[in-house]
């Protein structure tokens, strides 16, 4: 585990390995918003209807939550060259599966081994950033670790947009394959076993726990947009979900070396700094979402065009994010998750006096505008709480972090878009006037929409304020548990 | 220039608040950077929300208008029904006399269309704008960048038309080019046309004997009476369709 620290080329080394981490796993996160403007042409091309499609993005992103807590176990127990290589590689053969796919039920094969890989590979960038890296260097290592994380997904949609108007929706996938290779082909030099393992048994129960509640959790949450909260499918999936998650904790807190170290909550760093970086997600993923669906539907945009309005904002994130992380390494996380949740409730408020005339410009600026604050909270926050951790935990940490957060964000996503159907669905003018008058109705419909937008984005200022709330509860220092892992890496400058 | 201080305010309380390290400055920068950040974004909202700077500007513009038949024949507007209940329509008229190509009315939420029939001998369309517009320069250098101004509020188009006109759906219109040139359809009227004619003639002549020598006025007369009828059978026609 020391290897990556103890030659003279070290520096050159750890350059190279952090390079072929972060683009390859770009790559993997990249996938998890790419098909999102591209499913009409996929409904097209494989001759689906739109819920059977849904299943490319649902589909994988409940196998890609599912990994996330098997990552933690893995991280400790394989050697972390060969489990970033295997992943890496389990996505690349998903990748070409899907480039490949004749038919439609290849390409959902194809994005779900794609998603076993970019389960494994996202919270494990964030553990080898985390241990690669001295302490006091963590911020910037984890600000570069969110550029990947934050920017990835945001630039998704718009770059599938662009790429299906240019090219064909093959592209998607193909544009990735030669990269992954490159990335594997590197990683067999320059990748380094970084983490510390130990032969410890995998339990299965646990293992089956954790997929069956998180899977379940995540497929009724993400059911509750097109279904409604009250429908059978999305009561019983939540409700066994909940159970079976349940019975996963009362087996984890029992097991003597759990399958997933829930006692890191036992930190209340951690644990108020896991639930800041929650609610940022969740008033960041929910808007992401929102604001495309009022470009289109106000605005008569198109989705890629949508789409290319946040990217100022995504790029925002992208410039902002490594340097938060150095200034979070000098400051710790306090001042800089207050002042980025007093930007973000800022950047909020103004969207829910929006209306059907506001420039699109303001919007832009008032989304970067979000960002700029959400830069500030959302990686310095993450940083904060496995700061307080020891390195043993840090894989937990990162588990358990990436989990509540892609179960909070699941949970966000439904409640702003259910909040939208609903409220637009009680304004709507009565359907007879469609045919009667349906210049009438258009006014009257888009006046429910709006109300609606309004309604979501109510909801979205609340988590900004809560967050808020909660930034004054982090510690003002940036203390870290773990200072002694300088000696365990050898010689530091 | 409301999105350089957003921008530069958003800026300056970062700056201020994350890196300087002295209390005091600290607290007196961020406030400051913080009011130029806080009132650019009302700034913002006001101007999206309340029109803040603007005020709106009623213009009205009045243009001829000429009928739809090519021809010049028949001297009709005619209108597309949106819905079923006839509330809302777009129509269609030419800019020029004689013209090929014909405009119409926009049909989006802002537009609102009225027919009022006339004496005159004449059509024309008024058009009546409401829009948003920048009460002074520096309103405008503030937030014009935004591209709202001219924004439209609400549009009139009333029509004046002669009451001789005929004001007609697409559909009827169609119709009724269908039927005038229908080969069995022309000869009728043809044969109607003349019959009616001379009846007229026949008529005139009995109340002024002189027509009979005056040919030339017998000519005019004859072409009066066949527009008369071409009018009359159109009418009928209409009513038919209707």
């Amino acid at each position: 585990m020391s290897k990556v620290k103890d030659d003279k080329d070290r520096s050159y080394n750890l350059f190279l390995l952090v390079a072929i981490l972060l683009i390859g796993t770009f790559c993997t996160v990249l996938n998890q918003t790419i098909l999102a403007t591209a499913l009409p042409t996929l409904m097209k091309a494989f001759d689906v209807s739109t819920s059977t499609v849904q299943w490319l993005t649902t589909g994988f992103l409940m196998v890609n939550g599912v990994m996330i807590p098997v990552s933690a176990w893995l991280s400790t127990r394989f050697n972390t060259k060969w489990l970033y290589i295997v992943a890496m590689s389990i996505f690349e053969v998903g990748t070409i599966i899907a480039w490949t796919a004749p038919t439609f039920s290849f390409l959902l094969v194809g994005r779900l081994i794609q998603a076993l890989g970019v389960g494994i590979s996202m919270p494990l960038l964030q553990n080898i950033m985390l241990s690669v890296f001295p302490a006091n260097k963590r911020g910037v290592a984890m600000g570069m670790a969110g550029v990947v994380i934050g920017v990835a997904p945001a630039i998704g949609p718009t770059l599938s947009g662009f790429v299906i108007d240019t090219w064909h929706w093959r592209d998607l996938f193909g544009m990735i394959i030669p990269i992954v290779a490159i990335v594997i082909f590197l990683s067999f030099f320059y990748m380094k076993p970084v983490l510390k393992t130990t032969k410890s048994a995998l339990d299965w129960l646990s293992l089956t726990l954790s997929t069956v509640g998180f899977g379940s959790l995540l497929y009724g949450f993400s059911s509750v947009g097109d279904n409604g909260w009250t429908s059978t499918i999305v009561l019983s999936t939540l409700t066994i979900g909940t159970i079976v998650i349940v019975l996963f904790i009362w087996r984890q807190l029992k097991l003597d070396k759990p399958f997933l170290e829930l006692r890191v909550f036992s930190s209340a760093e951690f644990t108020i700094a896991t639930i800041l970086s929650s609610v940022v997600m969740v008033a960041m993923v929910g808007v992401e979402m929102i604001i495309p669906m009022y470009l289109q539907m106000i605005h008569g945009m198109t989705a890629f065009h949508s789409g290319l309005m946040l990217l100022p904002g995504a790029l925002m994130m992208a410039i902002m994010s490594p340097i938060t992380g150095k200034t979070f390494d000098r400051i710790g996380a306090r001042r800089l998750a207050i002042l980025g949740l007093f930007l973000l409730t800022v950047g909020t408020l103004p969207f829910i006096m929006i209306t059907k005339q506001t420039p699109v410009l303001y919007i832009i600026l008032l989304y970067a505008l979000r960002m700029f604050g959400i830069a500030m909270v959302m990686m310095p926050a993450t940083t904060a709480g496995m700061n307080a951790l020891s390195i043993q935990l840090i894989s937990h940490g990162t588990a358990v972090n990436n989990t509540v957060r892609q179960i909070a964000s699941s949970i966000g996503t439904a409640i702003l878009v259910s909040v939208l159907a609903n409220t637009t669905k009680g304004q709507m003018p009565a359907k007879h006037l469609l045919h009667s008058v349906p210049l009438e109705y258009k006014v009257k419909a888009i006046n429910a929409t709006m109300t609606g937008y309004h309604a979501a984005f109510w909801i979205a200022v609340g988590f900004s304020v809560v967050g808020f709330g909660l930034a004054f509860f982090l510690s003002n220092k940036n203390k870290t548990m773990n200072q002694s892992l300088k000696n365990d890496k050898g010689g530091q400058a | 220039m409301i999105v350089v201080t957003l921008i530069f305010g958003a800026i300056a309380t970062f700056i201020s608040f994350i890196y300087i390290e002295k209390i005091m400055p600290r607290l007196i920068c961020t406030l400051i950077a913080g009011i130029i950040l806080l009132g650019s974004v009302w700034g913002v909202v006001s101007n999206y929300h309340g029109h803040f700077g603007m005020y709106k500007v009623t213009t009205a513009t009045t243009q001829r208008v000429y009928s739809t038949d090519p021809t010049g024949k028949t001297q009709m507007l005619l209108f597309q029904p949106i819905g079923t209940a006839g509330k809302e329509n777009v129509y269609i008229y030419a800019k020029k006399a004689h013209a090929k190509k014909t405009s119409h009315t926009k049909a989006d939420e802002y537009t609102n269309n009225k027919l009022t029939r006339t004496t005159n001998k004449k059509a024309y369309l008024k058009r009546t704008e409401v829009r948003w517009r920048y009460k002074s320069a520096a309103f405008k250098f503030w937030f014009g960048i935004a591209g709202n101004n001219n924004q439209l509020v609400k549009r009139t188009n009333r029509f004046y038309v002669p009451k001789t006109w005929f004001v007609l759906t697409v559909k009827q219109a169609k119709e009724l080019k269908k039927q005038m040139s229908d080969q069995k359809r022309q000869a009728e009227l043809k044969e109607q046309a003349t019959i009616y004619v001379k009846g007229k003639m026949q008529a005139a002549i009995a109340k002024d004997p002189t027509l009979m020598t005056n040919t030339q006025q017998q000519k005019k007369l004859s072409q009066q009476f066949a527009a008369e009828y071409q009018e009359k059978a159109m009418r009928e026609l209409i009513t038919e369709l209707k």
